[in-house]
């Protein structure tokens, strides 16, 4: 196992990490108070081709492997976790298009997705089918050479700014998970509307709503994959993105580290700055401890998926042990600046009160423990 | 127009700067573009995009390890690279080192020079006032403004209560300011693309010089050691009455620090 990069994707990884600190550090707060979709940083990274690292070079994209764009997606949060999660979301639906789709469904959506001009969002969860997505009751009812779909997805991150939406339905509840069918839906058709953006806890720099889908026609071609191969799309493009969370909460931690480490250097009490009492010291040994273990089980992750090995299990350990680590990093960052760590005026409360989506979506850290326990049963 | 872009290899800004015996030591320290070369090339590469026959080529003196650097700053959009590599490049003056890259200029061939105002390394600020001079080429030099129109090259520098405006024809050497322009970021692809670019690595020999040309032999100046900037002792606060304050200070500043 060698996560060791090469010089190509060690500049790549450079450029990330000096977008990151020059571009997006400064404007975290800023982005994140919008309650907006950031655009302008959207299409800024498309215009530098960050979306496409993962695809082959005769798609247009980079032809890189999974280890670099995790790499760059742990760059990327450690600048701003809104902007790391949707660089993950998109490219991941994006990504699963051009895996599952016709070869015409992929020229018509990838480039433009690559490019940063559209936005692509990912629609499974359901009001009642969160974790168990197979229950799923979105339908997709055969008709005049397409389908027409009826349902309501929930939780979606871009929500109404979103151009295009990978939507799972059933053509047949009968079937269970074998009736799941993923079909790319176009902002605009007819029958398609959004909830009002969800009041959430964090993670404000990007929308989360519902995605109502009414009648809403969708022709064949806009099928991705067969019919009843949606969960597998679904799972396999879930695979790629919990190593993205792992990757955004490692890049969290390590903003929450630094910027609480800035802190403890500079704040005196009794005398001293209070980096020097052993009590902090022991704070930030073990925030460094799990940053890096948290980085090397997401590296280990993201290098087995680039090699086109098994990772499922591996993916799920990073998003677990990530997510849950980040969590406790970012609790102890807030400990460590005090009162001044609880006021929005600093940058880490809000850090916190992002992190806690992450052991929450991309599959809860519950369900992660249950893809890692199938692996032993 | 074949427009060379001069880089220097330096540290980053961020960088740990030890000394030891007298020199700088350079492990652990990670090594970039000149932050000012960057605003010649983001200017090279606007007369490039503004349309035209235009070729934008890197220039590189260094040790073999500039060669990093150099693809650096072909990943922000240039065509060609060129690096001198020698191991003297660290002894060169400033004198040399415009020598060394007038003697590459002359073999690579060029219409229009950029290069920054000064290395954040050294900053001697004479390197492309130098090669300039040595090429018989017009100059200017700490520029913030330049319009290029009908092969006539009109810059503006900021001088002491004012812009001052210069005109001249190509080709020239414009050393470049901050403001003259803001530099991109490399784009992932033009990354990539580097190492299906042209990239020639000169000897001495290549470009007509010999070891008697450079480094300390070469050299009107000799660096003889580097030393760390001495720490700063810690400020003292004078507590008390103003009466006895005052009195305290003029005493100190009269006996300890010996300044009045």
């Amino acid at each position: 196992m060698d996560f060791a990069l090469d010089e190509t994707s060690e500049q790549i990884r450079d450029l990330a990490r000096d977008f990151a600190t020059n571009e997006l550090a400064p404007r975290m707060a800023e982005i994140d108070d919008a309650h907006a979709h950031p655009w302008d940083i959207f299409k800024q990274l498309g215009e530098l081709g960050f979306y496409g690292i993962i695809f082959p070079e005769e798609a247009g994209g980079l032809g890189l492997d999974f280890l670099t764009y995790a790499i760059v997606l742990e760059e990327i949060a450690t600048g701003c976790f809104n902007t790391g999660l949707m660089m993950g979301v998109h490219t991941m639906s994006t990504h699963a298009t051009y895996t599952w789709g016709s070869k015409e469904l992929s020229e018509k959506y990838v480039p433009q997705c690559m490019a940063g001009e559209k936005l692509f969002a990912f629609a499974l969860s359901e009001p009642d089918y969160g974790s168990d997505a197979a229950g799923i009751k979105t339908r997709a009812v055969k008709k005049d050479g397409g389908y027409v779909i009826n349902g309501t997805k929930a939780w979606i991150t871009f929500g109404e700014a979103a151009d295009y939406f990978l939507v799972m339905a059933t053509v047949d509840p009968e079937l269970k998970s074998k009736g799941i069918t993923a079909f790319i839906v176009e902002k605009g058709w007819d029958g398609l509307s959004f909830g009002e953006p969800e009041k959430k806890m964090g993670g404000n720099g990007l929308i989360t709503s519902q995605v109502i889908l009414e009648d809403v026609f969708v022709p064949e071609e806009n099928r991705v994959g067969d019919e009843g191969v949606g969960l597998k799309i679904a799972l396999g493009a879930l695979d790629g993105g919990r190593i993205g969370i792992a990757a955004n909460a490692t890049g969290v931690m390590r903003r929450a580290f630094d910027e609480s480490l800035k802190y403890a250097k500079e704040r005196i009490q009794f005398g001293r700055e209070i980096i020097r009492f052993q009590s902090m010291q022991f704070k930030f040994a073990d925030m460094a401890a799990k940053i890096e273990a948290s980085s090397l089980l997401t590296k280990k992750a993201a290098w087995l998926k680039g090699k086109g090995l098994p990772c499922t299990k591996e993916a799920s350990i990073a998003k677990l042990i990530s997510t849950d680590f980040a969590n406790e990093v970012c609790s102890e960052a807030v400990q460590v600046m005090g009162a001044y760590g609880y006021m929005q005026d600093y940058p880490v409360e809000r850090l916190l009160r992002y992190i806690k989506c992450t052991q929450i979506f991309e599959g809860t850290n519950e369900i992660q423990r249950i893809v890692i326990a199938k692996h032993f049963m | 127009m074949k427009i060379v872009c001069l880089v220097k290899e330096v540290p980053d800004s961020e960088a740990k700067i030890t000394v030891e015996n007298g020199k700088i030591k350079e492990t652990g320290v990670k090594f970039i573009v000149n932050p000012y070369d960057e605003y010649g090339i983001e200017e090279a590469l606007k007369i490039k995009e503004a349309g035209g026959e235009h070729q934008v080529f890197i220039l590189t003196f260094g040790t073999e390890r500039a060669k990093k650097v150099m693809e650096s700053a072909m990943a922000l959009g240039a065509d060609e690279g060129f690096l001198v590599a020698d191991g003297s490049a660290p002894d060169c003056d400033s004198h040399t080192t415009a020598k060394v890259l007038a003697a590459a200029l002359n073999k690579i061939g060029f219409d229009m020079i950029f290069c920054g105002k000064q290395a954040i390394d050294d900053d001697s600020s004479q390197v492309g006032v130098r090669v300039a001079e040595m090429l018989s080429l017009g100059h200017a030099s700490v520029v913030n403004k330049f319009e290029l129109t009908d092969g006539k090259v009109k810059v503006e520098r900021q001088i002491q209560g004012g812009q001052e405006v210069i005109e001249m024809p190509v080709p020239c050497v414009i050393t470049c300011q901050k403001g003259l322009n803001d530099p991109r970021y490399p784009s992932l692809k033009n990354i990539m693309a580097v190492k299906k670019k042209p990239r020639t690595v000169f000897t001495l020999d290549d470009i007509g010089l010999s070891a008697d040309d450079v480094g300390v032999n070469g050299s009107f100046v000799e660096v003889t050691k580097f030393e760390p900037p001495l720490e700063k002792a810690p400020g003292r606060v004078i507590e008390g009455e103003p009466e006895d304050t005052a009195k305290e200070l003029i005493r100190s500043l009269r006996e300890e620090a010996k300044v009045i």
